[in-house]
């Protein structure tokens, strides 16, 4: 048996989506979602689902969610870390043998929040960093800066139009806010399976320490431990990868990540692509990297296509966790 | 063993989370509010259960469709469930008051709503007066604000049918 | 089915505040008392699961990142469930998921709360109702149980006296418990006489809010094996999800009743089938049940088909679910009425029936229990999670 990413539904907007609502944008998505995979509302076995309650500004926010996403009458897991870890759960779940199906959704709305910036604020220590100031940006910056010096620029040019946000970061190595929601759909399948998808051949994701000044590796935090914890799953007879999709907040960290995972994966030949027109739709934001890695070896398979693709995503502060998810068309399994 | 947390005085540091939103509401919640300054109460029926929910919305959680045609229900209808707040509550309003979920005529789902024009100091004639399958009107404010509170619920003179 | 158990519980004990330590480091406390119980160390958990449900009631976005550190977890998969009030089950719904996956063998659940560090819960909790319809009134988490209270006192014929017996029960069996919050013993007339917070729920009728940490160890057959120690077996598990929507649950359109809990019946079907479980009336020794008021303890007894609906408050009265009696014993460790720290509060349920199962609970021990049931409930009443625990593998039979 093995989880095939069978589909996907999504939007995203660089500018605000004022005239639906959270509620709304969730069930446009979910309902795309399923419909493109076939399945009707009542055969799907599971929604695990993935938000943020100060972005959303919506106190446990799964509450509102959870039925525009498909989930009355049925089990709904919000894991609330990150949708990449939603999306992990999704294939645990599936590989536990507990339902054929399931909906991973991701989403944020951050237009709705009057300072996003401030909303990330809470998320730093209340003693330690607080007092002092964070927020994804700043810790970007301040990860940005342990790099080797001709890393620390990414689209950077030279125009005073391009001023630092937090230095080495300017304002186009910093994705903006986005509004966008990601609703990917896994299925079990027998081997042997033909038809629409991409195979998930391991999932690994893995935490570093919270405080930035503690960490191992500034520079991609659990990068290692997940992989290691991906590879293990997909066997020897995965790779060489031909592309990767990676998304971290600040684009020198982002190539920093795809270029330290394109090492470990050992192929130097690898496309890797950046997130989606510099934008980062948050808690949305990891599902879109993975599914659009999922679409690159999706059967049926171009001729030039490459077999074999990965996907990263990060979360929390400094890339503080990494997730690591390995791909391959139908016709490796 | 003798830890410095026994000895210690307790320590605070105050925080107050300052953050504020503007949510998007959607199309069918507007159309609802709009209602409301000319005195009607709007549902939407779902076309595969054929419920008309009440508050409207725009799509329907059982069924995963989307809802459709608009319906104007009645301006009366029963308590199906009510309680009367005599605790108060850090940025909730001053006690008592009281709420409820009134399913009206023609709508399929129950409204929230206050319940106004009881005295509720007296517990138990208050609860006796609001028990479920009383019948209410739904009163509307002369000067609309906008949101839902421009309706309220006030016990009718009939009887329950 | 890869077969999963349960190797180790900690549970700090339960109180208002605690000034002596921070959020990471009750989690810790809590994680360090399920090593201690399971005779491992961090070294040997290969993923983690954090219980975690709003973050404003402990003032911190995400506080699964920042206690990374404090429990060890660094380069380790961790991840943090968040379904409302039935959150400290569902973390243990996920931990199971881990090793019934085949791809993890120990699996650490660790979290805590404290939610008097919030100064404005009600207020918070609030912000969970929908934006526009429900938010500008004073709905919270005391009135949507308040309504659901007096309807089910309509629906059955049951009154307010019939709730001050489960106060009385679960304090009693508090009182046996050195984890619970509330300790001292009530009279019915001491729950009649308290104040009335929303009605019909008075303030004998309700929970605390309470401050604490709690762990859980969870391992797959073979590692148990290789233990040789006794192993609280998840028999089955099962999680449903009912409407968001309180004025939908009326009429008679509504799938679920808000007197009842239907869907969370649903949830022990679906538990009870993978355990092979047939007659819930003979077959439970014990249940651990998420009810945080009085009222509701009624309805999931009934939602467990412990006995029919509205069947409860007579049983009750009775004598009948308390310690010592005949047949199921509900909530001997005083329940989520006498000790609620939310994120964590599911996690307790599934370690009290652990314990009971392993026959390790002291005072409040339920005597020869083999079977027990554990639930919580999430949201607006709305996400449900409900286990079958056993202490063994054999066939769940008649006694």
């Amino acid at each position: 048996m093995g989880i095939v990413v069978v589909t996907a539904g999504h939007q995203i907007a660089g500018e605000r989506i004022e005239t639906a609502s959270l509620e709304e944008l969730i069930f446009e998505t979910v309902s795309t979602a399923i419909a493109k995979a076939g399945i009707a509302p009542e055969s799907v076995d599971a929604i695990v689902m993935s938000g943020n309650d100060q972005t959303d500004g919506r106190i446990i926010s799964c509450m509102v969610t959870a039925g525009p996403a498909g989930g009355v009458g049925k089990n709904v897991m919000t894991i609330a870390s990150g949708p990449e870890h939603a999306f992990a759960y999704a294939y645990l779940r599936l590989l536990a043998g507990q339902g054929k199906n399931a909906v991973v959704v991701g989403w944020s709305k951050p237009s709705e929040s009057a300072f996003p910036e401030h909303a990330e604020l809470v998320s730093a220590d209340p003693f330690m960093v607080r007092p002092i100031g964070m927020n994804r940006l700043i810790a970007a910056a301040l990860q940005a800066s342990a790099l080797p010096e001709a890393e620390r620029t990414g689209a950077r040019s030279e125009s005073a139009n391009d001023p630092f946000v937090s230095w080495p970061l300017t304002a186009s190595d910093c994705q903006d806010h986005a509004d966008g929601v990601c609703a990917i759909v896994l299925e079990s399948r027998e081997p042997g399976y033909v038809g629409e998808g991409a195979w998930v051949r391991g999932v690994g994701w893995a935490m570093d320490r919270y405080d930035l000044g503690d960490r191992d590796d500034i520079e991609v935090g659990g990068l290692t431990a997940a992989t290691e914890l991906a590879l293990k799953q997909a066997g020897d007879s995965f790779g060489p990868i031909g592309t990767l999709d990676a998304f971290a907040v600040g684009v020198p960290n982002e190539r920093r990540l795809a270029q330290r995972l394109t090492q470990l994966l050992g192929d130097d030949k690898t496309v890797s692509f950046p997130s989606i027109d510099c934008l980062n739709p948050d808690f949305a934001a990891g599902l879109f990297a993975i599914w659009r890695a999922a679409q690159r070896v999706m059967s049926p398979v171009r001729p030039d296509a490459p077999h074999f693709a990965a996907a990263s995503a990060t979360l929390g502060f400094a890339a503080q966790g990494v997730t690591v998810v390995l791909m391959s068309d139908l016709s490796e399994v | 063993m003798t830890s410095a947390s026994e000895t210690a005085p307790a320590r605070f540091y105050e925080q107050t989370w300052d953050l504020s939103y503007r949510h998007a509401l959607g199309a069918t919640v507007g159309v609802f509010l709009d209602g409301l300054r000319d005195a009607k109460l709007l549902g939407r029926q779902c076309p595969k259960c054929s419920r008309v929910l009440v508050p409207p919305r725009s799509y329907c959680d059982r069924c995963l469709v989307e809802t459709g045609d608009w319906q104007e229900v009645a301006n009366e209808g029963v308590i199906e469930m009510m309680t009367i707040v005599y605790e108060p509550f850090k940025g909730l309003p001053a006690p008592p008051y009281a709420i409820a979920y009134v399913l009206l005529d023609g709508a399929s789902t129950a409204l929230l709503g206050y319940v106004h024009g009881i005295d509720l100091t007296e517990v138990k004639s208050a609860t006796e007066q609001l028990a479920i399958g009383k019948r209410v009107n739904v009163h509307f404010s002369p000067e609309p604000k906008g949101d839902v509170t421009d309706y309220w619920f006030e016990l009718s003179d009939k009887e329950p049918s | 089915m890869r077969n999963v158990g349960i190797l180790g519980v900690g549970q700090t004990d339960f109180v208002t505040k605690r000034t002596d330590v921070t959020y990471p480091e009750l989690v810790r406390e809590g994680a360090q008392l399920a090593f201690n119980d399971a005779g491992l160390s961090m070294r040997d958990v290969e993923a983690v699961v954090v219980p975690l449900a709003p973050d404003a009631l402990i003032g911190i976005g995400n506080g699964e990142r920042w206690l990374v550190e404090a429990i060890g977890a660094t380069g380790k998969p961790v991840m943090r469930v968040n379904n409302g009030g039935a959150t400290g089950a569902s973390a243990v719904e996920a931990a199971w998921m881990h090793i019934a996956s085949g791809l993890f063998d120990v699996v650490l659940v660790a979290g805590a709360d404290r939610v008097s560090e919030s100064l404005s819960a009600q207020s918070v909790l609030n912000k969970m109702w929908d934006v526009a319809y429900e938010r500008p009134y004073p709905q919270n988490t005391i009135t949507m149980l308040a309504m659901s209270a007096m309807r089910y006192n309509h629906m059955y014929g049951a009154d307010e006296r019939d709730m001050a017996r489960v106060t009385v029960k679960n304090r009693r069996h508090a009182s046996l418990n050195p984890h619970a919050h509330l300790r001292e013993l009530v009279t019915e007339d001491d729950v009649l006489n308290s104040r009335i917070l929303s009605w019909p729920l008075k303030l004998g009728d309700v929970c605390p809010s309470s401050t604490g940490g709690a762990a859980l160890i969870l391992v797959s057959e073979e590692y148990a094996a290789r233990m040789k120690k006794p192993v609280a077996w998840i028999r089955g598990l099962g999680q449903n999800t009912e409407t968001f929507w309180m004025g939908d649950r009326v009429g008679p359109q509504a799938l679920g009743d808000h007197a009842d809990a239907d869907a969370l019946a649903v949830a022990f079907e679906r538990a009870y089938a993978q355990a092979g479980l047939t007659d819930p009336t003979t077959q439970i020794d014990v249940a651990e049940i998420y009810a945080p008021f009085s009222s509701v303890e009624f309805h999931v007894i009934e939602a467990a088909g412990l006995c029919g609906r509205g069947e409860a408050p007579a049983l009750l009265a009775g004598g009948a679910f308390h310690l010592g009696a005949q047949g199921v014993v509900v909530n001997p460790s005083g329940g989520t009425q006498c000790t609620n720290p939310i994120a964590v509060t599911g996690t307790v349920r599934v370690i009290e029936a652990a314990t009971q199962v392993l026959g390790r609970a002291g005072e409040r021990q339920v005597a020869g229990a083999n079977v027990a049931i554990a639930s919580a409930i999430g949201g607006d009443h709305q996400f449900y999670s409900t286990f079958v625990i056993a202490n063994h593998l054999d066939p769940i039979g008649h006694p």
